[in-house]
Parts: structure tokens; C-alpha cells; sequence
């Protein structure tokens, strides 16, 4: 059995995050779970685990957010052994119709957040010999799609500052590793899902394609299973003391078989295959839809 | 939430099968959970899952057994949505010194015991045009190592029953899928880890490096999680809506060891594997006959 | 002038020497000078064909793999005449054709006992004279359908697949004695072997199948193209090479335009390509005699 670890996680009011925190809390370990409003969220997600579960404030574009929470950790463990970058919500809308503060607050929760959550843990995982760094990214890193352009940006940019840290911080014992969720049933596809202003106005150049493909990703969504075995991967991950942990780890069935199809396929390949597939739902549809207008360009 | 689902799944009495049956109850399916001795093994199991969990004597090699039980939990449930074919056992010993009894045993649990609960389960599901088999393989299924030769022929074979059932029951919409976790903590390797004769009365040629192994495995078993990942990824399998695919590795290692073996030249690999000198399979076999040598 | 060395005679065990690919190679082993001894269940009825103009290189020996006195026979028989045996070829098999639900414990017992057992038994019967000459090769006939799998001939993919699992911890055990071990993973050849009616299902032979009608159309087809399949000669000359080469051998060895062609698809898809394009085939034969008849007429919900 692996010994009691002191975890800190962010986004846990709901999903993916929620779920990690009490699979961490149920196996014993000590969670400090994070979110931006614990008053509303926190009790729901600590019943039960009053005993090794903090919950207490972090937004993470807010710097002095997180000093605290690390305080907290500090003063209370003295030790932090793992941080799950957890937060994080996705944007909808065509790349240029997405406005200048729509692009820099996603990229400030889901890639500067990140950063700044690695930057305050790194020196206390340092302190005490070592530790693990996972962060959440997303089926959508390697899967670039249209309409998620400003999303897919935030995740492949954290892709490149995990493979990055993890190189820079392995002289310190933290190992770095990205953890990617396929499309998992949770406030994802509804509450932490952003439209753009273009859409919502109902003025977007693809108005029609963008609702169609959204009620896709939503009935998909709906007929997923919850974040469960995300939250136990990560656990398990937590928990393993084999050395290194992979780079790089697709959770659930989708993401792996995506993984292996996209790595399958040249570029070409792949971009052939979306062209002229005649399968439904997203991304397929965007595709269908557009294939007359790009005929007459592309032939 | 997931409508409920009736799924049946063999060798429950604990590892992955218990866990399985425990985390489907919890999200509110019906599980019929077969085990070899219930009167033994199911009070622990159902314990907080009654009306959830019907515990139910089976043994894969029996066939009549299997047809009895079959009918019985379709006369009691009216259908079963998913068969989760769980049921193994290990051999532990080098390919030379497996005797023809240990290698059909093996074949006959972990192969044969797949298909002939899958024959009787198989027709419930053709009428209905709908079902989901899932068979429960492993790494050693798309890899071969020493000292698991037995173990190794019987996962392979267990695979390429897997894919050539899902070509064949496709035209019913039953999907067949295989799921291969990597190395879990559960009594396989530990209380029923079997190993051939040989090894056992201590006078296996290669007695040395399959101790090793075994001992290297253990500790690599014990540093690593239990089987809450193998549970709670066949749950999802049995709940998720869209077509599934043909093989899901469980676990980090199974997850890179199969996209590395799928990159990798065979002689690659090969040179890869033999590489290894690290605690665990095989590294712990290699490294025992680097430093004894062979007799 | 110097005249290259000729290559020292091996002593070669083959096994199910009596037709196709073990005959073959056991004639071809002869033909180069090699000392071959030929195992068969009957030798009074098929040997004679196998040996003759090469009575001095083929001897025959009674052997069923299905036996362990008889493995260890034939192993000492072939001592006993050449004092060593340099390599085994592990050729004799069997088919099974029909659907996975519909296979029966005996018919999938016969097929393993055989299959996989059979060559596990004849190989560990080797190894004590190899591990003393301290070399040896173990080269064993498996098949595209030990790599790959389709409808129709599960039980089959099933023996050789476990067949690939067995080997491939084989050689990573026999490496130090400096045996080696090699699978030759052939493709579709023009050999007796298919589509006698004793290699189907009982179910299949009684016409009453869920899956007749697919499976009626795979065999068909593959009678149409065993006859314009090349003949096995081009396998015997390969195994003839693997026993010769004198460099360590692959572990898969791959013989055959089918194989050559589909193994690197294979191996450069992912599992989902691969299984789109099986299924998108309708070729005559395997896999697309299967599919087409699913097409054409597609099953409806079968109450039991």
C-alpha cells in the first residue's frame, strides 16, 4: 500500500477534479482540494472526507489566490508530493471570431494558470526531495478541430510546457506528466463551456454548423461515463513509485484509440480522411457542411 | 447516469472481477457475479450490494454448469447486456518444462472457459441484435517474455478470438472488445500465482531467473496500484453508447508498452526487452541470467 | 581457384513431412545435402513418395505430435542415426473452419493438442540435445493468421496466435544456449491441407450454423484461389535458408506476396484502420467471400 501522500488539486468543484479529490481522499491520502468558490461547492465534494480533505480558495489567475494555498499546504504538511493541474474550461467559436479577451482568458486559466501553479509548487517539491507534477490536457491536443481552435491552442500549449518541465525539473526529482481525458461526461460540454459572444449574438460566418455541432458534442457527451476512471488513473498514478512515469497518458478508450489513429496517419492522410468521410457528429458534420464551399477553391 | 445494465461476469470471487462487480453495483447495474464457490466467496463480495449483485456458481470449464447459469440469470433478468469473460489463471515457468496437462489447463481456463461462456451467452444476445462481450486479456497478450510462454500462448490466442468474434457477431451489433491491463496488485501474482512442477519442487533448469521473475513481479505488483482502474475502465465500456474499440490497455504501462511495441520493429523490441535489468518483468529474468549464467 | 567451402551437412527434424509445405521442405533440406529426418503419423502409406531419389538424405520416422513417447522417439531416432539434430522444423498442423460460438471443447481440444501442444512437445523433446551441442534452431511454420485475425477461422487464428505467444517467450529463454528460435509466417499457398470437410465444424458439416451461409462462401472461395495460390515450394526454400543462414535469424520470418503486403499495413495501422479496410474488402476468399455474403444477406435476430 502506498504511503499517505499530500495532494493539491485544482478545479475540483465539479467533473474530473471533484472526482480525483475524493478517489485520493477514499484511498487515504491528503487532499487540499482547490476551487475558485468553496462556499457553494466545497461541502458537496468534502462529505465524508472532513478528516484528510482541505478544501480552500484558488483561482488560478490569481496570484495571490495561489500563494495562499501553498501557504496552507506548507504550514499544515509541510510537503506537497503531488499537484493536479486540474483546471481548466473549454472555448467554443470559430478562431477569428473569438475576441481579444475571449483568447487571453482562456489561455489564462488553462496555460498561464498552469505555470503559475507549477512555479509555486516546484520549490516546496524541491525542498523535500521530489515530487509529481500531473496535468490535465485533453483528447483535443492531438485532435485539432475546427470551432475549437482557441481551446486545442491552450491544450497544445500545455503539452509543450509539461514536456518542457519536465526535462527542466527532473534535476530535482519532479516528474512532469500530462494526463489526457477523453469526452467524459461532466459541466465540460455545458456550465465550464464557453460560446463565443459571435455565437451566442447568433452572428457567427458558421451560426448553423456551430449549433448543429454543439448539440453533437453535447448528445456525445451525454452517453459518456463520468470522470471516474480519470480520477483513478490519476490516483494510481499518484500511488505508483515505478520510475519515470510516462510522458504522456490517454485516459479512456476514445482517447487512446484517437491517440493511436491520429499517430497512424500522415498529415495528409488524416486531413484526406476529414474531407471525405461520411460518418455524422462532430467533427465529421463540420466537414460535410463546408466540403461544397472549399470545392470551389480546392477543387 | 447510464441506464442499468445487466452484466454477467466470471471468476468475481476477487482481483479484477470482484472489483469489476463492485464498481458496476455502484453505479447502479445489475451484475450476476460467477464465481467457482460462492458459499465461500460471495458473503464478502455482495456485502453492501444485495439486490445489486447476484452471486452465482460457475466454473469455465464446466459446460453444463455454464449453460445452467446462463439460463438461469436470463430467466431471472431477461437479458444480459454485457459478458465480461474474466476468469484466468497464471503459469509461471520456462516453455521446456510446461507439461502437456499444465499448458491444456491453462487453455482450458483462460481460452476455452472464454468461449464456451461466450456459446451460450452468444445466442440471447444475436436475438436481441445487441450486447457487448468483453474479454479480459493482458500485456502478456500482445507480448511474449520468458518464463510466461503458457500464460503468453493463451492471451494471444484469447486475442485473435476477440477479433475474429467481433468480425463474426458484428452483423447482430454485438461488440467484442479486448481490454489488456498492465501489471496490478492482485492475488493472481500473489495467493493464486501458479507456477509449472518444476519450478514448484524447486528443480526447473531455469530455476533461478523464474524465481527472480516471480519475486521481481511481486514487487513491482506491490509498488504499483490495485485493480480500481481495470474496475472502473470495463464499467465504462459496459455504459458508453458509441461503437468500442477492438483492444483497450489499462493502466500507464499496458497504455505505452502497446503503442511502443505497435512503433517498434520486432527486432527492435527485442533488443528493447532484453535490455532491461529493472525489478519487475522481465528485467528481474534477464538480469538473474547475466549474473548466473545458464547451467 | 579456390572453391568455396561447401556447407557442412545439418541434421533437420521436420514434422508433418508426409504432403505440402513439410514434404517440400524436407526434399528441398535433402536436395542441398542435408541429412532430413521426416516425421509422419503414417509412413507406410506416405513415405515412400517423400523419400524417393533422396534415399540417402531422408529417413522417415512414425511420429504424432499428439504423442509424448512419440516426440521423444522421433528425437532419439534421429540421435541414434546422426548424433545430433542441428535444427527442428515444426510444420505439422491442422485447420478449423467455423464460426467461434458454434466450435465444440473436443474440436478446439484436437485443434490445440495439435497446433500448439503438438509443436511445444516435439520442440522440448529437442532442446536437452541442443542445450548440450549448445546451438540449435527451432524454426516453426505459423501463418498471416498467426499475426492477424478474421470470421471463419477463429479457432485456427486462435492455435497460431498462441502459437506466436509460446515462441516469442521461447526464444527469449533459449537465447543464452545460443538456440534460436524463429517463426516463418506464411501466407496462402497451394497445399492439401485446406478445405478437406474434416477441417470444418461438426455444425458446419451438419448445415445447421447460424453462420452457414458466410462460412460456406469463405471456403468456397478459398477452393477457387488455393488454385491460382503459388505452389509451396517457394516456403520449403525459405525454411531450407533459415536452417542454413549462418547469421542469427528474425524472429518472424515472412513468406509470401500476401504476407509481404499485408503485415506492413498491419503494422503501420492502427487498430481501427485495419479493421475498417478487413471489413471493406470483397475480394473471393478470405475475408471478403465472408462479408459480402453478410452484405448480400444480412441476419436478422435469431430466437433461440
Amino acid at each position: 500500500m502506498a504511503d499517505s501522500k499530500v495532494v493539491l488539486i485544482t478545479g475540483t468543484s465539479t467533473g474530473i477534479g471533484a472526482d480525483t479529490a475524493r478517489e485520493l481522499a477514499a484511498r487515504g491520502h491528503h487532499v487540499i482540494a482547490t476551487m475558485r468558490n468553496p462556499d457553494r461547492d466545497g461541502p458537496r465534494v468534502q462529505a465524508g472526507f472532513e478528516a484528510n480533505m482541505d478544501v480552500t480558495r484558488c483561482d488560478v489567475t490569481d496570484q495571490s489566490s495561489i500563494d495562499a494555498a501553498f501557504a496552507l499546504t506548507q504550514e499544515k504538511y509541510g510537503r506537497l508530493d503531488a499537484l493536479v493541474n486540474n483546471a481548466g474550461y473549454t472555448t467554443y467559436g470559430a478562431v477569428l471570431e473569438q475576441t481579444e479577451e475571449e483568447v487571453h482568458r482562456v489561455f489564462d486559466t488553462n496555460l498561464y494558470g498552469v505555470i503559475r501553479m507549477m512555479r509555486a509548487a516546484a520549490p516546496i517539491m524541491r525542498e523535500s526531495g521530489g515530487g509529481k507534477i500531473l496535468n490535465v490536457t485533453s483528447i483535443a491536443a492531438r485532435l485539432i478541430g475546427p470551432l475549437f481552435g482557441v481551446y486545442c491552442a491552450t491544450k497544445t500549449g500545455l503539452e509543450a510546457v509539461s514536456e518542457a518541465t519536465r526535462y527542466e525539473l527532473a534535476r530535482h526529482g519532479i516528474q512532469v506528466c500530462l494526463v489526457a481525458p477523453g469526452i467524459v461526461k461532466t459541466d465540460n460540454q455545458w456550465r465550464s463551456f464557453d460560446t463565443s459572444g459571435a455565437f451566442n449574438d447568433g452572428v457567427s460566418e458558421y451560426q448553423e454548423t456551430m449549433q448543429g455541432m454543439l448539440d453533437e458534442v453535447r448528445k456525445v457527451a451525454s452517453g459518456r461515463p463520468g470522470g471516474r476512471l480519470n480520477a483513478v488513473q490519476m490516483a494510481d498514478l499518484i500511488e505508483i513509485d515505478e520510475q519515470p512515469l510516462p510522458l504522456r497518458v490517454p485516459v479512456g478508450e476514445d482517447t487512446i484509440r484517437a491517440f493511436a489513429n491520429r499517430a497512424a496517419m500522415s498529415d495528409d492522410e488524416w486531413e484526406t480522411m476529414l474531407w471525405t468521410t461520411d460518418q455524422e457528429g462532430y467533427p465529421f458534420g463540420f466537414f460535410k457542411n463546408e466540403r461544397a464551399a472549399r470545392a470551389q477553391h480546392f477543387g | 447516469m447510464a441506464d442499468p445494465q445487466v452484466v454477467l461476469i466470471t471468476g468475481a470471487s476477487q482481483g479484477f472481477g470482484a472489483a469489476t462487480a463492485r464498481e458496476l453495483a455502484e453505479r447502479g447495474h445489475t451484475v450476476i457475479a460467477t464465481m467457482r464457490n460462492p458459499d465461500r466467496d460471495a458473503p464478502a463480495l455482495i456485502e453492501g450490494y444485495t439486490g445489486r449483485i447476484y452471486p452465482q456458481r460457475l466454473d469455465v470449464t464446466d459446460a453444463s454448469m455454464i449453460s445452467a447459469a446462463v439460463t438461469a440469470a436470463l430467466d431471472q433478468h431477461g437479458r444480459i447486456d454485457a459478458l465480461i469473460n474474466n476468469a484466468g489463471v497464471s503459469l509461471f515457468g520456462a516453455v521446456e518444462e510446461i507439461t502437456d496437462e499444465e499448458l491444456h489447463h491453462i487453455l482450458d481456463v483462460n481460452v476455452v472457459g472464454a468461449m464456451r461462456v461466450i456459446g451460450a451467452v452468444a445466442p440471447s444476445m444475436r436475438a436481441r441484435c445487441s450486447g457487448k462481450i468483453i474479454n479480459v486479456s493482458s500485456m502478456a497478450g500482445l507480448i511474449g517474455g520468458p518464463a510466461v510462454g503458457g500464460y503468453c500462448a493463451s492471451k494471444f490466442a484469447l486475442e485473435a478470438i476477440t477479433e475474429a468474434l467481433r468480425y463474426e457477431l458484428q452483423p447482430w451489433s454485438i461488440q467484442v472488445v479486448a481490454v489488456e491491463p498492465g501489471v496490478v496488485n492482485t492475488e493472481m501474482l500473489h495467493g493464486n500465482l501458479s507456477a509449472i512442477a518444476s519450478v514448484r519442487e524447486g528443480r526447473s533448469r531455469y530455476q533461478g531467473p523464474t524465481e527472480a521473475l516471480i519475486k521481481g513481479l511481486r514487487a513491482a505488483a506491490n509498488r504499483r496500484q490495485g485493480p480500481r482502474s481495470v474496475a472502473s475502465q470495463l464499467a465504462d465500456l459496459v455504459e458508453i453508447a458509441e461503437p468500442l474499440p477492438l483492444r483497450v490497455p489499462i493502466g500507464d504501462d499496458a497504455i505505452r508498452i502497446s503503442q511502443q511495441r505497435g512503433l517498434m520493429t520486432d527486432d527492435e523490441w527485442e533488443g528493447f526487452l532484453t535490455s532491461l535489468r529493472d525489478e519487475g518483468f522481465p528485467g528481474s529474468y534477464f538480469r538473474v541470467v547475466e549474473e548466473q549464467g545458464v547451467g | 581457384m579456390e572453391v568455396a567451402e561447401k556447407l557442412a551437412p545439418r541434421v533437420v527434424i521436420v514434422t508433418g513431412a508426409s504432403r505440402g509445405v513439410g514434404r517440400e521442405t524436407a526434399r528441398e533440406l535433402a536436395f542441398r545435402g542435408h541429412q532430413v529426418v521426416a516425421t509422419m503419423r503414417n509412413p507406410d502409406r506416405d513415405g515412400p513418395a517423400v523419400v524417393q531419389g533422396f534415399e540417402s538424405h531422408i529417413q522417415v520416422a512414425a511420429c504424432d505430435i499428439t504423442s509424448r513417447n512419440a516426440t521423444e522417439a522421433a528425437a532419439a531416432f534421429a540421435l541414434e542415426q546422426h548424433g545430433r539434430i542441428d535444427a527442428l522444423v515444426n510444420n505439422a498442423a491442422l485447420l478449423l473452419i467455423g464460426a467461434i460460438e458454434e466450435v465444440v471443447d473436443q474440436e478446439i481440444h484436437d485443434l490445440f493438442n495439435t497446433n500448439l501442444t503438438g509443436q511445444m512437445r516435439m520442440t522440448q523433446a529437442v532442446l536437452p540435445a541442443m542445450r548440450r551441442q549448445q546451438g540449435g534452431k527451432i524454426i516453426t511454420v505459423s501463418s498471416l493468421a498467426g499475426r492477424i485475425a478474421g470470421p471463419a477461422f477463429g479457432s485456427y487464428c486462435a492455435s497460431k496466435w498462441a502459437l506466436e505467444g509460446l515462441m516469442q517467450a521461447l526464444r527469449y529463454e533459449l537465447a543464452p544456449f545460443g538456440i534460436e528460435v524463429s517463426l516463418i509466417t506464411m501466407g496462402a499457398y497451394r497445399t492439401e491441407m485446406q478445405f478437406k470437410s474434416t477441417f470444418t465444424t461438426q455444425k458446419l458439416q451438419d448445415g445447421t450454423s447460424v453462420y452457414q451461409a458466410p462460412c460456406e462462401a469463405f471456403i468456397e472461395g478459398e477452393k477457387v484461389r488455393a488454385n491460382l495460390n503459388p505452389s509451396v515450394r517457394t516456403v520449403a526454400c525459405n525454411i531450407a535458408d533459415a536452417v542454413e543462414f549462418p547469421d542469427p535469424l528474425a524472429l518472424h520470418i515472412p513468406v509470401g506476396f500476401d504476407v509481404h503486403r499485408v503485415m506492413p499495413l498491419r503494422e503501420r495501422m492502427s487498430y481501427d484502420e485495419f479493421e475498417a479496410m478487413i471489413s471493406g474488402m470483397r475480394n473471393e476468399g478470405f475475408p471478403g467471400s465472408w462479408f459480402g455474403t453478410i452484405e448480400e444477406n444480412p441476419p436478422v435476430p435469431v430466437a433461440e
